[in-house]
């Protein structure tokens, strides 16, 4: 327990070995967003590519059907899992007054809106575990504090818990 | 006819059936499109959105379209003013998709 923090104190000044194991002290850089023109080449070879020109057919499709049925559908916002389910059950629930051979089309509808459901939840889950991850960052500053106080008790004490548990990846 | 659960409900699941289909339409899966709307239409029969889309789906993997009940959709009743020459176009591209197959 005592090495890693002899190891500490012998560094230089203003060089902390523990900053080296530590990942919350890789700060995210924000996003800039920059027009395509002023993209060096090697930054335009990394970009996404340009948003292709809309689909004349699709764009036809939209018009013939209006866009409460197409782009303004209430299935691309919201939580339509539930009004899915319950085509689900309106899709079995007819398949079962079919005949045992003619259940076929429906159940391979079924499969379908099974997918598009699946994927739906999948997308609520990683939409939730990135909102937790928001709250989840306020304790690596404060985390950065409560070292910077294990610091100042190290000076004083000599000897401090959290100090060690900090070391410790370094001398793994 | 059997038992409803609630009209609302029927009217949200034929909205979230015709989104779903046309996103697989968007996303270029006539397939799943196709497989889709075909179980829908048993709900739904004749519905006019499915009816279109699967049209499409079908000429794409060249399994048979029903033109005749196409076309019907710019002339029937239910045809709406403003986008009647949009539903006939749309039809015209699915008759010349079918043709090209």
């Amino acid at each position: 327990m005592s090495a890693p923090i002899k190891v500490r104190s012998g560094a230089p000044a203003g060089l902390d070995p523990g900053e080296f194991a530590e990942i919350y002290s890789l700060h995210k850089t924000p996003a800039t967003l920059r027009p395509r023109e002023t993209l060096h080449p090697e930054e335009e070879a990394l970009s996404l590519p340009p948003p292709e020109p809309a689909d004349p057919k699709i764009s036809l499709l939209n018009r013939a059907l209006g866009a409460r049925l197409t782009t303004d559908n209430p299935i691309w916002s919201g939580n339509p899992v539930p009004h899915l389910r319950a085509l689900q059950k309106s899709l079995i629930a007819h398949s079962l007054t079919l005949p045992q051979a003619q259940r076929r089309p429906c159940l391979d509808a079924l499969t379908v809106v099974e997918r598009a459901i699946l994927l739906r939840l999948r997308w609520q889950q990683m939409r939730r575990s990135d909102m937790e991850a928001v709250p989840g960052e306020a304790p690596a500053p404060a985390s950065g504090q409560a070292r910077q106080a294990a610091r100042g008790r190290d000076r004083n004490n000599g000897d401090d818990h959290t100090e060690a548990t900090h070391a410790t990846p370094l001398s793994a | 006819m059997r038992r409803r659960s609630a009209p609302d409900t029927r009217d949200e699941e034929l909205t979230m059936a015709v989104g779903l289909v046309w996103g697989h339409l968007h996303a270029q899966q006539p397939d799943k499109a196709y497989q889709l709307a075909t179980g829908c239409l048993q709900l739904w029969p004749g519905e006019r959105s499915l009816s279109l889309m699967v049209a499409y789906a079908a000429a794409e993997l060249a399994e048979p379209v029903n033109l005749a009940q196409l076309r019907s959709f710019n002339s029937g009743p239910g045809t709406a003013g403003a986008d009647a020459a949009d539903v006939a176009a749309w039809t015209e591209l699915v008759a010349r998709r079918c043709e090209g197959m």
